[in-house]
């Protein structure tokens, strides 16, 4: 297995934490660095007496560090991974692990094996806990019943007064309604709001008609919640979602019943952003064998570190578990077996963008919330036009990038391409297109 | 028609009520049937139609020109080994980060590599901040791709270079200024052209200005441009301007600085004429070999050489005030201007036995002193230091060296030669003393002698694990700038003496660390260069 420094700098909680792994990668201070199939160990001598032990399981990307540090992954762990990237050749092959390497790992497969410890109730308890989760569920079914009445209500102040005034009303007065939708149980609706507030006022045109884009969108979505009874039980489950009913990983992957995919994934690309303490990852997959794209989310907040980190870039050799919805999309690693840097094949892509249409609007049939598409596509340059970047396919069609996409990123498709026709990934949304990477040589450049 | 629900939208449909001709057949349908409040039915109407529109959409077609040419490359991509030398600079000191930048490029330049596109952008996005030379080593690495990028986007500062003429025509001062500064360190001779293509329009200020930039300049193109100048345009005039004879002035000094000009030759047949070398007179002189000579010069006028006629016509000087701070008298004045311009090894060969005789001569006579600060202090001491400077003569800086104190001595070092550096700074102890090891005389690409660097490492080693060392950070970067590469075992050596030892960590952190940074990386490009 192989990172790359640009894979390692994506896991890094933060730029200090990278520079501070950056500068214990020397070499130096390492010792008993050592490799086998499943893993790659060192200690390392900081001030203290005793040196610090970083291990990692090169097949799921978890690692361990016995610092004192609160950052996930701390600069010890990631100065192994970048001096393993660096000079692979200097950790030691060897079968035989030392004990703090070989407990790790048993302690982790019993976790993960170890059955749930069923509590043991009376029937009484038992009718008791069942009556209170239903009213539970009840409970927050009529808050977020008042709170959909409530923005409904909004929505058509705002249609009756106009949305002239949009670009100079005050944050506040999004926030205090997207904070009424999370005081309801419904911070999925908040944060359409929010979006609301996030629009590009400078460009006249273009607010106008994404604001009342919004807006109908959001109020089909606030009908058809309103609507929940005559749903079948998948809509009800994907309206639930949209409105921001919480989907457990847990859960998820306990369910036998829950749509389950093998293949080798290439993890695409990521996007990172933190609102609110809460940083969210988004990372998109394809599935190179069955074609299946996939999101998967991972959370962290400034207590709790991403469990299961991705290496954009990486192939993973895994089985998704998608959650339930009308369009399964967004999904959850059930069992990983290994991760990869090779290509065995490229995913099928679509010729030039009029495909990509066609698939989408085949896409908002089955969900019209549908927002960010994930697609591969054939002969595409990435070019100017009117001073603005743009991707143009071989029939002279084009998507624009988005807005305050980081140049360099820009730049290096330019450098790796050559101005060749590329094939590339990218993420279409609201009309613009986000690249994420292209494909050279069966090899998967991440931008 | 999705406008007209964006007009609707805007002013609120209380002022602009949605008009259900404009929507089509089956959407208008739905609205009459809906007998809902206004908002609601357009809500309800904006909703499909959103659907509809987002379902329907197609690509914008392009319009601009096609540009399908496929950028190739000519030389091959350098090994990862190679590139990822670039990666370890990010942990380099600022300071030196530009040398060892321009090790690795001058690395790859020589085997005609190119570096990988994975750190194209970083190198552009780092080579912003750096001289023209280093940049103009970038351009050489980063292929025909790395061009062709540079000519799509402004964000990198490369393009100055290809536009000197149109700002050399259009710019401001200061821009002109900066233009002409760095052709004339880079080309010269397109630096002179480029002046010549427009000195017959320049302002008198400006020439001046720009005279000034050249002085720094000894080419060939600069003496031949400054001698037609000194006997045409500037040639003394009784009605000159005094602008005018501050640039004769200035060409003067340029024409002194070389040896082939007529210039040059008659004034220090004038000037050596009144060189008085003391003959051995004793057999104890003969033994010693020590002359004293001595300068003859009059304290007044006098027709041959020293008066206002020639120094004003011949060479712009001054002829009516003098700082009397700084000379007792004109002749010491004009003097001083002689002893600046004239490279000291003229004054040296043709009638002085020695530099330090050339000093005795100059500094230590009672007549060539003057009174400041209640001390007296050689008068031509100034004018001595600024020939140092301006000639670079490494003799008689370390020459100088013992005649001035250690904190006058500063601006002297760089131009010793690197064992004299050297034997200074043992002589005197100074290991510990980031600022004077700083400032010595060596060049991007060289660095302290393995004996010296050896000496510096041992005895900061001993400083460094003491309670009241300072200032160990500063010396800790100016020895990762200059140290030898072979010293590297010598450093190992050393910091695993120190490794049980209370102050480790102050010597690891301010010595050890970027010291081994900068060695390592030093070692993996001389290594690639085999």
């Amino acid at each position: 297995m192989f990172f790359s420094e640009q894979q390692i700098e994506s896991l890094s909680p933060n730029p200090a934490a990278f520079n501070a792994g950056k500068s214990l990668s020397a070499g130096k201070k390492w010792e008993t660095l050592c490799q086998n199939e499943r893993a790659i160990w060192g200690e390392f001598q900081g001030s203290g007496k005793d040196p610090y032990r970083v291990q990692i399981d090169t097949n799921s990307l978890v690692y361990k560090c016995n610092c004192p540090s609160r950052q996930f992954p701390c600069k010890h762990t990631i100065g192994l991974m970048l001096l393993y990237a660096k000079t692979p050749d200097e950790f030691r092959r060897t079968k035989d692990e030392p004990d703090w390497v070989k407990t790790w790992f048993e302690k982790r497969l019993a976790k993960a094996n170890k059955p749930e410890a069923e509590v043991e109730r009376t029937p009484e308890e038992q009718e008791k806990l069942e009556k209170a989760r239903e009213k539970t569920q009840t409970d927050r079914f009529e808050n977020v019943q008042a709170g959909v009445a409530e923005l409904d209500l909004w929505l058509k102040d705002l249609i009756r007064i106009g949305i002239m005034e949009l670009p100079n009303k005050p944050l506040s007065e999004f926030e205090k309604v997207a904070a009424r939708m999370v005081d309801a149980k419904a911070p999925g609706l908040a944060g359409w709001v929010k979006s609301l507030s996030r629009l590009n006022f400078e460009d006249q045109t273009e607010w106008q008609s994404e604001a009342l884009g919004i807006i109908s969108k959001l109020f089909l979505l606030i009908r058809t919640f309103q609507n929940f009874d005559n749903l079948s039980p998948l809509w009800q489950t994907s309206i639930k979602n949209l409105v921001g009913w919480n989907q457990s990983s847990k859960e998820l992957l306990a369910n036998p019943e829950a749509e389950t995919v093998k293949d080798k994934w290439l993890v695409a690309g990521q996007i990172v952003e933190t609102v609110d303490d809460i940083t969210t990852q988004r990372n998109w997959l394809i599935g190179t064998n069955t074609n299946r794209k996939a999101l998967i989310l991972n959370f962290a907040t400034k207590f709790s570190a991403i469990e299961n980190p991705l290496l954009p870039g990486s192939i993973i050799n895994a089985e998704l578990a998608y959650f339930p919805s009308v369009q399964p999309y967004r999904a959850a690693i059930k069992m990983q077996r290994g991760i990869e840097n090779t290509l065995e094949k490229l995913p099928e892509s679509f010729s030039n963008w009029n495909e990509v249409y066609t698939f989408k609007a085949g896409q908002l049939q089955v969900n019209p919330w549908m927002s960010d598409i994930c697609v591969a596509i054939n002969e595409v340059r990435m070019t100017k036009q009117d001073n603005r970047w743009i991707i143009c396919d071989d029939h002279q069609n084009f998507i624009p990038v988005v807005l305050k996409f980081d140049l360099e990123k820009v730049l290096k498709w330019l450098v790796v391409s050559g101005n060749r026709p590329q094939h590339a990934v990218c993420i279409v949304q609201n009309g613009k297109v986000m690249p994420l990477g292209v494909f050279q040589d069966n090899q998967y450049i991440l931008l | 028609m999705w406008q007209k629900l964006i007009e609707t939208a805007l002013l609120g449909t209380e002022k602009k009520p949605l008009n259900p001709e404009v929507l089509p057949g089956e959407i208008r349908e739905v609205y009459s049937q809906s007998h809902a409040a206004s908002e609601q039915s357009f809500l309800e109407v904006a909703a499909l139609y959103h659907f509809y529109l987002e379902s329907g959409q197609s690509p914008a077609s392009y319009k601009g020109e096609t540009d399908n040419r496929v950028i190739e490359e000519t030389l091959p991509i350098a090994p990862s080994s190679i590139n990822d030398i670039f990666n370890s600079l990010d942990k380099v000191n600022a300071r030196f980060k530009e040398k060892l930048c321009n090790l690795w490029l001058d690395l790859l330049i020589k085997k005609q590599y190119l570096v990988s596109p994975e750190i194209m952008i970083p190198l552009l996005s780092a080579g912003n901040g750096f001289s023209e030379v280093t940049k103009s080593k970038i351009l050489k690495v980063i292929g025909n791709k790395g061009n062709w990028i540079l000519s799509l986007h402004s964000a990198f500062q490369y393009n100055q270079i290809l536009q000197d003429d149109v700002v050399w025509a259009e710019g401001n001062a200061n821009e002109r200024k900066v233009i002409l500064t760095r052709l004339l360190k880079n080309n010269p001779d397109a630096a002179i052209s480029m002046l010549q293509s427009t000195w017959g329009q320049e302002p008198l200020v400006n020439k001046r200005v720009f005279l000034d930039l050249i002085k720094e300049c000894k080419t060939n193109a600069v003496i031949d441009f400054a001698q037609n100048l000194y006997e045409k345009e500037f040639a003394h005039s009784s009605r000159e301007k005094k602008t005018e004879k501050e640039c004769r002035r200035i060409l003067a000094e340029i024409l002194l600085g070389n040896a082939g000009t007529q210039l040059y030759q008659h004034t220090l047949k004038s000037l050596l004429s009144y060189v008085n070398v003391e003959k051995k007179k004793s057999l104890l002189s003969f033994v010693s070999s020590k002359n004293q000579s001595e300068y003859l010069l009059p304290e007044n006028e006098e027709p041959e050489f020293w008066n206002a006629g020639i120094m004003e016509q011949k060479y712009g000087l001054e002829v009516k005030n003098y700082d009397i701070s700084l000379y007792n008298n004109m002749n010491q004045y004009w003097l001083s201007f002689f002893i600046e311009s004239i490279p000291a090894e003229a004054w040296f060969s043709n009638s002085f036995n020695s530099y330090a005789d050339f000093l005795n001569c100059f500094l230590n006579n009672e007549k060539f002193t003057i009174k400041s600060a209640g001390k007296e202090q050689p008068v031509f001491l100034p004018a001595i230091f600024q020939n140092v400077r301006e000639f670079g003569n490494s003799e008689l800086a370390g020459s100088m060296l013992a005649r001035v104190m250690t904190t006058e001595a500063l601006p002297l070092l760089k131009y010793l030669k690197p064992e004299d550096f050297e034997q200074f700074i043992r002589k005197n102890k100074y290991y510990s003393d980031a600022e004077i090891l700083q400032s010595g005389p060596y060049s991007l690409e060289e660095s302290w002698s393995i004996s010296f660097s050896e000496y510096i490492l041992s005895n900061v080693c001993d400083y460094a694990t003491q309670s009241n060392a300072s200032n160990l950070n500063a010396i800790g970067q100016v020895i990762a700038q200059y140290v030898n590469t072979e010293a590297y075992q010598a450093l190992q050596k050393y910091h695993d003496k120190v490794s049980g030892s209370n102050f480790f960590h102050q010597w690891n952190t301010n010595i050890y660390e970027p010291v081994d940074t900068v060695l390592r990386i030093r070692r993996l490009i001389k290594s690639s260069n085999n």
